[in-house]
């Protein structure tokens, strides 16, 4: 099970990772974006980490849509409505629940990504977060052990994703200007989206 | 209306944006910037919430079209889409159209009051008239097929027009075209004859930014449909006027783009609407008034020739700095050199020390002589110098007299011609024989402006070096409306000038017809159409003008050009038969607003450096309480005689309301132990002039009975600056955002509180910003009586429009 405390704990891991990781995300999207990801994340989940105590007391589905109304209005960049939507559409499917089991867990990320995937149009190979997103749900459902290890192997699944980004041409977003240009170079929203399945995983491990 | 949101990653480019359009759109078209993200050091980036907010400020049942710049822009506006509810979201668009041209396409189509599909047809070609400038399609005709108009259309007026303005029918003359064309039920088409272009819909912006007009190009107009002679006539005045816009060729920067190059066509500022075509009678200061009186002091009245000879000549420089072609300046040069010719100066000196004349008789003596000498002369170079000398001699001589007051009376009906009207001449025009007026110097806002506008004579004023340009006798047309005078008009021009001021009579005469009549806002709530009064005799032209009650009587007037105050017999006697003559109709006193502007010696009111800043209004009578309890007896006494309110002007805190409601409640209790009948419920609100008490207007509303805004003075405050100085009339103006905002706020929050509010200044009157005063719930306008019939006629078009305010085609 996943409960809400272990959804905090993540939450505040992701605010760390980003601040931790706020230049190299910036780094990746200097060369095939407007150099601002690492900056966007920083400042959309630093601001959810302060927010974090004061939702202690709500449900899943409360606390994953004030993360969405957080996400879009101070992210900023791209990054913004889509993660936005993804903790929006997430939190239509945690509505009242304090506990997540493997196959709701399965349900949250797949409206999460479902999201994702109908405000920015993308899909599959365009290099975008996508990229690590759909390996990543593709790797929970199909785990059939627990909802821990279905949990390593989406981070692991979109980690690999992300990596595989590097040689494909950008076909949304900023990137997509540079055509051929993008090659060659990892996809930040791609590597941020990893990063958070990575602290999801590591959180669940946690005490709750 | 269709609201317009501007959606950039940049604050300031949305921001900007939204300037440059509002620009176009008139200030009538909803429009709202969401650009950049509240982080200080990164602004960059958009803002779902921001976004909704936006679309939320401008929605209307008309819908909102949403133009993003790219990349997050289209992201999070799709996101604010989701927080909308299935209603509103079926009625906002977002449009692939790119920004600049987009936002301004739809802007100017708006204005227009097209619905929101018809501005979207538009969007399709937002980018034709770019791209068919910088020759990116040879496809003009065929990329405005669209506007392409049924040939079968019976048009029954047409014409040709050379464009002869500098930059030809770029996109500001375009979008002032489409927004007349839209105006009309009327089809109406235009086509660049000397391009060999078809026609294409005068309502299309883009589509006239197509033909590809430049100067010298030849187009032909043309209009079929129930108001094509409207549309038609209205649309060849603008033409005519080459959009109001230079006329210099290509390349030429004009020094002054307000000062026209064009030496026979002159612009100033409007003061009264219409237009008159006649002589020119000028007046200055009438020789006759020139007495020859004596004086025992030569020094003091050489002093003071000196002081008088030094403030024409700094006029002089002064005007001559701002007219900077070669003929003007040599106008200013010669006219230098009457005033400081030494043979002159000795002349009139002689005149002073020998025979003891003041310096006013000695020194017009001398302008006299030298004027009949040059008049003798057979040289015609030399005898329009006597006018000349006359003009300068005379500019002279109003120093020395300090500006005395005449009634300028002609034998003729002319348009009179002065260097700056004084408010008791205003005030004593005869309309008959006055048809228009031209001054050099004054604005709409100041008291002389206030009154011309009263009498509803068409005028310009602040035409710098009129009295030279224009002489008596000669035919000039006076274009009120447009700010501007032909003083050497074509036979062409007086013939089209004649058929307008002809039109503006039948118009004027349509609003006679139907201003007793009450009229509604288009939501049928009723309207309260009220005069401004500033003498007795304004309360007689109220009531024929249609006036349903005076919304601000001028009590100062009551106070001026005497030795010692009214008592308060004669000031009960005066408000008791403005009250009998309005018939129980409501008047609406404002008690004395006089300061340093107008000096009164027995107030003890004396010049000030910043007289609109200083002791004046209210504060003046909470000071001299002697003065304002004798005025609020005498109102509240009259109120036993109808239905009267009092309003104390100039109000800045809510401590200076309180102390002027105590003073009236006290002077009440006062009459009514002396057994003198009074209204006790007599109504007391406040004039909202001073930004202080707009911007806490709240903490008012709960106390007063009504309020009342004063747009002038609210604007000068606002904006910081001075009215009556011609150049920053621009900034002074109620169109700057600042001044409607506060109106705004001012007009919702007394809705709110459900505390009658009206304005009185002169945006009341304007009918360009009727519709969005109506908007923000005002429903009583006080003006000049004057403006009450073209006002109420307005109104009940607008009505007639149906209760959106959109027009029907």
């Amino acid at each position: 099970m996943i409960t809400k405390s272990h959804l905090i704990e993540w939450l505040r891991a992701c605010d760390a990772i980003y601040t931790e990781n706020k230049t190299y995300l910036t780094q990746l999207d200097t060369a095939i974006g407007d150099a601002d990801h690492g900056n966007n994340m920083h400042r959309g989940f630093r601001k959810v980490g302060e927010q974090l105590d004061s939702l202690a007391d709500k449900d899943i589905g409360a606390l994953l849509k004030a993360v969405a109304m957080t996400l879009i209005s101070t992210v900023g960049g791209a990054s913004g409505p889509l993660y936005g939507t993804f903790f929006l559409q997430a939190a239509g499917k945690a509505s009242g629940l304090n506990e997540l089991n493997a196959a709701q867990m399965a349900d949250v990320l797949e409206a999460g990504i479902g999201g994702i995937k109908m405000r920015g149009k993308a899909s599959a190979g365009d290099k975008t977060m996508l990229d690590a997103f759909i390996p990543a749900l593709e790797a929970f459902r199909t785990t059939p052990d627990d909802l821990q290890t279905a949990l390593n192997n989406a981070a692991d699944a979109a980690e690999k994703g992300a990596e595989d980004t590097i040689p494909l041409i950008a076909r949304k977003g900023r990137a997509s200007y540079l055509g051929e240009r993008s090659r060659g170079h990892k996809d930040p929203g791609a590597t941020s989206a990893a990063m958070m399945l990575r602290e999801l995983a590591k959180a669940a491990e946690g005490d709750a | 209306m269709t609201g317009i949101v501007i959606v950039s990653h940049s604050a300031e480019l949305a921001e900007g944006l939204r300037k440059l359009a509002g620009q176009m759109g008139q200030g009538k078209v909803p429009l709202a910037a969401a650009g950049g993200i509240d982080d200080p050091d990164e602004p960059i980036g958009t803002d779902a919430m921001k976004i909704l907010e936006a679309i939320q400020r401008v929605y209307s049942e008309d819908g909102v079209i949403v133009f993003m710049d790219m990349g997050s822009a289209i992201l999070s506006t799709e996101m604010a889409l989701d927080f909308l509810d299935e209603d509103q979201r079926s009625k906002v668009v977002l449009s692939p159209a790119p920004l600049a041209e987009g936002v301004i396409t739809a802007v100017v189509t708006a204005a227009t009051g097209a619905s929101r599909q018809e501005i979207l047809r538009e969007l399709d070609h937002a980018l034709t008239g770019k791209q068919s400038q910088l020759g990116h399609t040879t496809r003009t005709a065929a990329d405005t097929r669209q506007s392409v108009p049924d040939e079968t259309s019976d048009f029954s007026h047409s014409g040709t027009f050379t464009l002869e303005n500098t930059l030809g029918l770029h996109a500001r003359p375009a979008a002032r075209m489409a927004t007349i064309a839209g105006k009309y039920e009327a089809d109406i088409q235009l086509r660049n004859l000397t391009r060999e272009t078809d026609f294409v819909s005068a309502r299309s912006i883009n589509a006239l930014i197509g033909l590809q007009a430049v100067r010298q190009h030849t187009l032909e107009l043309r209009a079929a449909g129930n108001q094509a002679a409207e549309a038609f006539s209205e649309l060849t005045g603008l033409l005519q006027r080459h959009f109001d816009e230079s006329t210099d060729p290509p390349g030429r920067t004009p020094e002054n783009p307000k000062e026209t190059p064009n030496p026979h066509r002159i612009n100033g500022i409007s003061v009264g609407a219409g237009v008159a075509v006649g002589p020119v009678f000028q007046f200055t200061v009438s020789p006759s008034d020139v007495k020859p009186e004596h004086s025992q002091n030569p020094a003091d009245e050489k002093e003071r020739l000196r002081a008088a000879l030094d403030k024409a000549v700094g006029e002089l420089d002064e005007i001559a700095s701002r007219n900077l072609s070669a003929g003007d300046a040599e106008i200013f040069q010669a006219h230098k050199l009457i005033v400081t010719d030494p043979e002159l100066l000795r002349d009139v000196h002689r005149s002073i020390d020998k025979d003891h004349f003041t310096a006013d008789y000695a020194w017009w003596k001398a302008i006299e002589q030298y004027t009949a000498l040059y008049r003798a002369s057979s040289s015609p170079v030399l005898a329009e110098r006597a006018a000349d000398v006359q003009d300068v001699g005379g500019r002279v001589l109003r120093h020395l007299c300090g500006d005395p007051d005449h009634s300028p009376v002609p034998d003729e009906p002319s348009i009179l011609v002065t260097d700056e009207l004084s408010p008791s001449a205003a005030a004593s025009l005869d309309s008959r024989l006055i048809i228009g007026i031209l001054t050099e110097r004054g604005s709409a806002t100041s008291h002389s402006g206030i009154l011309v506008s009263s009498l509803g004579i068409p005028a310009v004023f602040g035409v710098s070096n009129a009295i030279e340009k224009c002489r008596t006798g000669q035919q000039i047309i006076l274009d009120g409306d447009n700010a501007r005078v032909y003083i050497k008009p074509t036979a062409h021009q007086l013939e089209q000038m004649k058929r307008r001021r002809d039109n503006w009579l039948k118009t004027r005469s349509m609003a006679d017809g139907i201003k007793l009549e009450p009229v509604c806002a288009p939501d049928g709530d009723p309207l309260e159409v009220l005069s401004n009064v500033s003498s007795p005799e304004h309360v007689k032209t109220s009531v024929e003008n249609g006036a349903e009650g005076i919304g601000l009587y001028r009590t100062e007037f009551l106070f001026m050009g005497r030795s010692e105050a009214p008592d308060e017999n004669e000031q009960y006697e005066t408000y008791r038969q403005a009250l009998q003559a309005m018939g129980g109709k409501p008047v609406t006193f404002r008690t004395i607003d006089i300061g340093g502007d107008k000096p009164v010696d027995y107030l003890s009111i004396e010049k000030e450096a910043n007289p609109f800043l200083g002791w004046r209004g209210i504060r003046f009578s909470l000071d001299r309480r002697d003065v304002f309890r004798t005025q609020i007896r005498a109102l509240l006494r009259a109120s036993a005689h109808g239905p009267l309110r009092i309003m104390f002007p100039m109000v800045a805190t809510v401590d200076e309301w309180q102390q002027a409601r105590k003073l009236t409640m006290q002077a009440g209790e006062q009459l009514r132990s002396e057994g003198i009948a009074y209204q006790e419920s007599t109504p007391l609100g406040i004039m909202v002039e001073v930004p202080a008490a707009a911007l806490c207007i709240e903490d008012f509303l709960s106390e007063v009975d009504f309020v009342s805004i004063g747009t002038n003075d609210l604007t000068q405050y606002v904006m910081a600056a001075d009215r009556m100085n011609g150049k920053v009339a621009a900034l002074a103006s109620y169109h700057q955002p600042a001044v409607r905002k506060l109106i705004e706020t001012t007009i919702r929050a007394a809705r709110r509180h459900k505390v009658p509010v009206s304005m009185c200044g002169e945006m009341a009157r304007d009918t360009g910003v009727t519709r969005l005063l109506l908007d923000y719930g005002l429903r009583s306008f006080s003006m000049n009586a004057g403006a009450i019939p073209e006002f109420k006629l307005f109104v009940r078009n607008l009505s007639a429009d149906g209760p959106s305010g959109a027009s029907s085609h």
